[in-house]
């Protein structure tokens, strides 16, 4: 009995706190029906605002998971003093608040800034620019992809990449072919984590943007202007395909992990 | 080719003691050595130097003659068996085996059809047929274990080191797949170095046995060398059933501290000390004291005395025949063919 009434608590609160918000997101989108909502992709501040994000997401993905595999396979390959700093400065981004993380930008790249003046004069501003947005996202999602590598590599342990050196393989060999395929599932799980924070990333990304629509509007900050011009159906059809996206992402995760477990158990 | 260590030391960070102390060794061309002793002997650290998986900071490693200390263990060229398979899980057992060759530089890489026909080949050797399309963990652990020991094999090498291999496998398989690796020995013309911590397996395996104690070689020869020859008490207790008699040394007796057990003249000083003894090597005296002898159990021709001598029970094997005494009353147990030992060391011979 116990064990109903704990499930159905569960199921309330998941409805309620994590089902229930995107339906009504939905709900709104097509109150004034599909040609009202689907009338927002005309404008072309929208459709610029998903490719930037697009752009944003793919690019931070792919800085993120280079740069994680190194972390991760640097700290739980080798000993050295300060590894444990290390590790606290790069889970730093998931306790510090994203609008602090866009402000550090600011301060470096901004014309208050160290270099924001020359870069300026240069023609090349970083702050309202896309390379703000593409710095204040990675910074945001650095943690993910080290953090979820890291367990792994640890659990696999190192005597598949001894055996795969006594075999003749090189560094580089030994990373391809049995480092990051063993661990691919943790890999994964990251990549993915990342591309659904980068997507949806707001705070930092709002502070070093500029809000300016066209240019530097990402669709959570274009969410932002069309609800604040009382625009809400556009508001509420960008915000579905924002949570549609994300939904894809969680769902291509799952899939993943799923077949994972069939073709593959420690050995 | 010959392995041959000179002077080999290994120290690990934050600690003071040698993981591995000062080892030479010699391991002749085709031969089959077993590195044996108690864990945390350096058994396993010394066979990573030679692999080059761990680094050394005293002495060379030399492979045929030539010294290998600045060589890579991707560049030795040699085969590696790890206790727990180290397998790659996502790989099928034929791209395991074939690993090694499918990763060579594309100038000495065999082509696919080639590799398909070694891992073929490698497969057969190692009865399992048709397994090449499996997954690791749907192979048992005797062929996991053999998948590990053709992924060795598939680059050739002439050195084959083998860590604990049969660590993890039950008894049965244990012993088959002794039998068939010694074969493979001699049928490859491998020179062979195996890790292990029983001594039956290094025994039946290895020409010659190497005893191992913290991080220095205590003996080394035939395994029948060291069970007969033990360099000291160590080697004795390592190398067989052991039963100790303690007792004291005076005027020129060795006295038991045990009653019903015969002095044994020795020329050694005055003072404590022991006598080591295999159980066969001792001898009841039928009439001499006054303990009584129960016949427990006999295997073929040997039967197992058991005695009680002040809450203390002796083992003696002896050839017994069908009309053996099953009690033998009043005898003493006569030791003079044991080992006076006072602490690590021997003692002039007892007889």
């Amino acid at each position: 009995m116990t064990r109903f009434a704990f499930a159905a608590l569960i199921y309330l609160l998941m409805g309620m706190m994590v089902v229930l918000p995107p339906v009504m997101v939905l709900a709104m989108a097509l109150s004034h029906g599909a040609g009202a909502a689907l009338a927002t992709f005309a404008d072309p501040d929208a459709l610029s605002a998903i490719r930037l994000t697009i752009i944003m997401t793919v690019l931070t993905v792919g800085v993120n998971t280079v740069f994680g595999v190194m972390a991760a396979w640097t700290l739980s390959h080798f000993r050295f003093p300060g590894r444990n700093l290390l590790i606290v400065l790069i889970e730093l981004p998931l306790s510090v608040s994203p609008v602090v993380g866009g402000l550090v930008w600011l301060l470096v790249f901004g014309t208050q800034g160290w270099w924001g003046t020359a870069l300026e004069r240069w023609g090349h501003p970083i702050m309202f620019a896309p390379p703000g947005i593409l710095l204040a996202t990675i910074f945001v999602t650095f943690p993910y992809v080290t953090r979820t590598l890291m367990p792994m590599l640890a659990h696999n342990g190192r005597t598949a990449e001894e055996a795969a050196i006594t075999l003749g393989a090189s560094l580089w060999q030994v990373l391809w072919h049995v480092t990051l395929p063993g661990a691919r599932l943790a890999l994964v799980s990251g990549i993915l984590l990342t591309t659904a924070r980068a997507m949806g990333e707001f705070g930092a990304v709002s502070v070093v943007s500029g809000h300016i629509p066209g240019l530097t509007e990402t669709m959570p900050l274009h969410i932002e202007t069309l609800y604040n011009g009382y625009q809400t159906v556009a508001a509420f059809t960008m915000a579905a395909l924002l949570v549609l996206m994300a939904v894809i992402v969680v769902a291509v995760r799952t899939f993943l992990e799923r077949g994972q477990d069939r073709t593959e158990k420690t050995a | 080719m010959s392995v041959q260590l000179d002077h080999i030391t290994r120290i690990l960070p934050q600690s003071s003691r040698p993981i591995v102390d000062d080892i030479s060794l010699l391991v002749p061309d085709g031969s089959f050595t077993a590195l044996v002793g108690p864990s945390g002997a350096g058994k396993t650290s010394l066979l990573r130097i030679i692999a080059g998986l761990d680094p050394h900071q005293g002495g060379h490693v030399m492979i045929d003659g030539a010294c290998v200390d600045i060589q890579d263990a991707r560049a030795r060229n040699i085969g590696f068996v790890f206790q727990h398979y180290a397998l790659f899980a996502h790989m099928t057992v034929a791209a395991n085996i074939g690993f090694g060759l499918s990763i060579r530089p594309r100038r000495t890489r065999p082509g696919k059809a080639d590799i398909a026909a070694r891992v073929a080949d490698l497969l057969d050797l190692m009865q399992l047929p048709r397994m090449g399309g499996r997954y690791p963990h749907e192979l048992s652990g005797g062929q996991r274990q053999r998948v590990a020991l053709a992924r060795a094999l598939a680059t050739g090498p002439r050195v084959l080191l083998l860590d604990e291999p049969f660590g993890a496998l039950d008894p049965l398989v244990r012993q088959q797949i002794r039998g068939w690796l010694r074969d493979l020995h001699e049928r490859l013309g491998l020179t062979t170095i195996l890790v292990t911590h029983d001594r039956q397996e290094a025994a039946e395996l290895a020409d010659t046995v190497v005893l191992m104690r913290n991080g220095r070689i205590v003996q080394s020869g035939p395994a029948r060398q060291l069970e007969d020859n033990p360099a000291d008490p160590f080697v004795m207790t390592f190398t067989g059933d052991v039963v100790r008699i303690a007792g004291h040394v005076a005027h020129g007796m060795f006295i038991p501290a045990l009653p019903d057990i015969q002095p044994v003249a020795t020329p050694t000083a005055d003072g404590p000390a022991e006598i080591l003894i295999r159980p066969a090597d001792i001898r009841l005296l039928p009439g001499g004291g006054g303990t009584h002898a129960h016949l427990r159990h006999r295997r073929g021709p040997v039967g197992i005395y058991e005695t009680t001598i002040a809450h203390t029970t002796f083992a003696v094997e002896t050839i017994t025949t069908s009309d053996s005494a099953h009690v033998i009353p009043d005898c003493a147990l006569d030791i003079t063919a044991g080992r006076l030992a006072r602490g690590d060391t021997w003692l002039e011979r007892a007889a």
